[in-house]
């Protein structure tokens, strides 16, 4: 059977700790240990608040779709949303957040992203934006 | 995995501690272990619940086999530390009048 | 506004946890408290095992989902999967007074899914799906 779960929620606020505790279960399920666990959630949490504040602007009547995939020595994350479109930063332009004069906050969540996945890519077609992120398990992550 | 399960023997009284979540996932491997114990001649069983805050029906299952095997060998069952929820599921389910059930495990080791 | 959460997910015993938590948190934000979340656990974790028990025997193959709607009211709650229809009212109500040798094994899921929940109904669907809805009320006050 494959190992693939799929969790639609509310574009709000108030349902973002159901999907952490969803993703932080699926992430011990496909082997990572408790720190790469919470990182994971960290990462998940991070990009959907950015779906929350790029797509939907506060807008909490719409739903977006969380992905997740839990394959032999990886887990592959993907996030869709159907709200307004925005961009997605590379990896290289963002900068550290040390250095930022003004760091916002969004800026921050993508950085950790970006720090945590292996791999991010993001697809930006007419109202519909996907965000896939790959993690690989390394076995010095894997829980003991 | 979902619950952790651990064993230890205070003179001929096997006692049983579960740590998570007792449900379908858990319970083969709560009945194996008992299971296991028992074939090597443990009789006399105190099941610690302290940490056991989520019970299921599959739960109940596997307690219902240990005790008919425990009882056919003459031995005792005697449960230890459920937690308000965990009581509550015993009780709707008739299973309070079954068991023999204690505050803690040494409550539970002198009722055995 | 619209507050209705989605899990779909493989029928496996070791995705229970996941079940947990998921239906914990919405019974949270529909306005339960952890006694009454714990009780709601229970019955959808029942209904999905059963589920899980019905797959791994061989009756179905897909994957199955979990639909909670925080409402007005309380909690609604539907689990959604591919499988043959059942008579879920016929399932005898097991004796919970017998003994421990009289007592059937099993028997126990739709008895605790009934104390539980306020409704309990299944319905297969038109569409080859079978649907267990399940609903719980805040209690007044």
């Amino acid at each position: 059977m494959r190992q693939e779960i799929t969790l639609t929620v509310p574009s709000s606020t108030e349902f973002l700790h159901v999907v952490g505790a969803v993703m932080s279960e699926m992430a011990a399920l496909a082997g990572f240990d408790d720190r790469q666990r919470r990182r994971i959630e960290l990462a998940v949490d991070e990009a959907c608040s950015n779906v929350l504040l790029c797509a939907y602007q506060q807008e909490s009547e719409q739903s977006y779709r969380i992905g997740c995939v839990k394959e032999a020595s990886e887990l592959r994350i993907t996030i869709t949303d159907w709200g307004q479109d925005y961009a997605f930063p590379a990896a290289g332009e963002l900068s550290l957040p040390a250095k930022l004069p003004d760091p916002s906050s969004a800026n921050i969540g993508l950085y950790l992203i970006y720090q945590i996945m292996d791999e991010v890519t993001f697809v930006s077609q007419t109202q519909q934006h996907v965000l896939s992120m790959r993690k690989l398990l390394h076995p010095s992550d894997a829980r003991p | 995995m979902s619950m952790e399960i651990t064993n230890r023997f205070e003179n001929d009284v096997l006692v049983l501690g579960l740590d998570g979540r007792f449900d379908a996932h858990a319970a083969p491997q709560v009945e194996e272990t008992f299971t296991t114990l028992f074939s090597q001649g443990a009789t006399k069983v105190v099941v610690d619940f302290s940490a056991v805050g989520y019970l299921s029906s599959a739960g109940l299952r596997v307690l219902l086999v240990m005790i008919r095997k425990l009882k056919s060998a003459q031995g005792a069952i005697v449960l230890a530390g459920l937690q308000p929820h965990v009581k509550e599921v015993f009780d709707i389910s008739g299973f309070t009048d079954l068991f023999t059930i204690e505050g803690s495990v040494q409550e539970a080791l002198a009722a055995i | 506004m619209t507050k209705e959460a989605t899990l779909q997910l493989p029928a496996d015993t070791a995705y229970l946890k996941m079940i947990g938590e998921f239906v914990s948190r919405m019974a949270k934000i529909s306005g339960f408290d952890d006694l009454d979340c714990k009780r709601i656990e229970v019955a959808v974790d029942e209904a999905c095992t059963n589920v899980i028990e019905h797959t791994q025997r061989g009756a179905s193959h897909d994957a199955f989902s979990i639909c909670c709607r925080a409402v007005a009211s309380g909690i609604e709650i539907t689990i959604s999967d591919r499988g043959a229809p059942f008579d879920f009212d016929s399932v005898a109500v097991p004796d919970v007074s017998a003994g421990a040798e009289d007592r059937p094994i099993g028997g126990l899921g739709i008895f605790l899914m009934k104390k539980f929940m306020d409704f309990v109904k299944y319905t297969p669907g038109a569409d080859g799906m079978r649907h267990l809805t399940m609903s719980k009320n805040r209690p007044a006050g």
